[in-house]
């Protein structure tokens, strides 16, 4: 489904990425580990093209994703960061529909009510998010992932800033996935918790794979 | 989809109204100053008069552009867009579009003013001069959208966006400036109209290069 090749990034002139060659199959988890610095953030950020590249290929479906003015190409991946990538001006519920605009999703993937309950947000769905807590926010990033019609779901550090039950909704998200044979492709620094959920880890160590 | 992203800045500023406030009160605060300073005669703030003006809403344009932008790095919104199946031309138009629309929103507040403290007529021809305003509005944005595109990727853009704005916009600042002053003395169109054709030129241009070259600046 993914097939990335001699992928380089730098920094500053600091080589973050090298020579990054991997590729994913339909339906299949795969884990990135690696050491805090190790460009695990910067490498999905590149797949989720917020971020170019400085060489290399990325074929989605064996379309190039690199390619520029491709925003149909875009549509079957989600981003889920460190950051909430949403609008603290909004409330949840408005950065919700404000997502599924950008997707085109139907209400027939889930409706924002249903999603906002299912991450325990709908009593704070009219609240502006930017007085949300960390932990809330995590949940939000993980709804709109249950709003969006995606086919390959990029997350970095999912469990970051959740709370017990929040972890175990995750986790209880990610079988739910993997049941269906959605493609997951995860970043983490604990390797104990990837190979419990992945069919594949990659080490990422010195800007090589 | 571009309707999307205009309603989500329309709406956020709708929410906050930080933008468009700050713009006004802002230019409220410098055409009093000038109508104070400078304790001129009628005849005379005639003849500096438009340069005054066009200074000052570029100055509020900074304001409105960089707010603008700023709001898409708070919670690292602009990385929704980018990987969201959106078009980049079409973030361009939709920043260029809102900011035009929170620049007019503040001259709806200020022009007023202006006229009142400066002793200043208002024009004859004044759709002409609503004309100008509108173009030159759409070429100021034009050009602060683009350079907020590329100055929001990097450290420092408060500092960044004025340095690359302000010699772009000065040829267009010149000859809005000249318009201006021939509605303002009420000369006829075809003496300043040379002025008005570089001004249509460069909104045309920074309008097509920015809708062509938005999906090379916006990524970091």
């Amino acid at each position: 489904m993914l097939s990335i090749s001699h992928l380089a990034k730098s920094f500053q002139n600091q080589p973050i990425l090298k020579d990054i060659t991997f590729s994913i199959e339909k339906g299949g988890t795969t884990g990135i580990s690696g050491k805090n610095g190790a460009g695990k953030t910067t490498l999905l950020r590149i797949i989720a093209c917020i971020v170019s590249s400085d060489g290399g290929d990325i074929l989605l479906d064996d379309k190039p994703l690199l390619k520029k003015n491709n925003p149909e190409l875009r549509r079957k991946l989600l981003y889920l960061g460190h950051s909430p990538n949403m609008y603290p001006g909004l409330s949840g519920e408005e950065n919700l529909k404000f997502v599924m605009s950008l997707y085109g999703a139907s209400n027939s993937v889930m409706d924002i009510d249903t999603a906002l309950s299912t991450v325990g947000l709908k009593q704070h769905k009219w609240k502006l998010i930017r007085n949300y807590s960390r932990g809330m926010l995590q949940r939000l990033v993980l709804a709109k992932a249950l709003v969006t019609p995606w086919e390959l779901l990029l997350l970095d550090e999912p469990m970051a800033g959740l709370d017990e039950s929040g972890v175990v909704l995750l986790q209880q998200f990610i079988e739910k996935w993997q049941r269906e044979e959605k493609t997951l492709l995860m970043v983490s620094h604990q390797k104990l918790w990837l190979e419990k959920y992945c069919h594949q880890i990659l080490h990422l160590e010195n800007g090589i794979i | 989809m571009l309707s999307v992203l205009i309603k989500k800045d329309l709406l956020l500023e709708f929410r906050s109204k930080e933008i468009v406030v700050s713009m006004a009160a802002f230019g409220i605060s410098v055409i009093v100053l000038y109508a104070l300073g400078f304790n001129a005669s009628s005849e005379e703030f005639l003849k500096f008069s438009p340069g005054l003006l066009w200074m000052m809403f570029l100055f509020i344009s900074v304001l409105g552009l960089h707010r603008s932008f700023s709001i898409e790095k708070e919670f690292d919104a602009f990385g929704l867009l980018l990987s969201a199946p959106v078009s980049r031309s079409d973030i361009f138009l939709s920043k260029w579009i809102s900011s035009f629309l929170f620049l007019l929103m503040s001259q709806i507040i200020v022009l007023p003013i202006f006229f009142l403290f400066l002793n200043v007529s208002i024009p004859k021809g004044w759709l002409l001069c609503i004309l100008v305003f509108l173009i030159a509005d759409l070429g100021i944005t034009a050009i602060g959208s683009l350079v907020s595109g590329v100055a929001m990727r990097v450290r420092m853009s408060e500092v960044i966006l004025p340095i690359l704005l302000f010699p772009l916009v000065t040829p267009l600042l010149i000859s809005v400036v000249k318009c201006t002053h021939g509605l303002f003395n009420g000369l006829l169109f075809e003496e300043w109209k040379i002025w008005f054709q570089i001004m249509v030129t460069f909104v045309l241009v920074f309008g097509v290069t920015g809708y062509l070259i938005f999906d090379y600046v916006s990524e970091e």
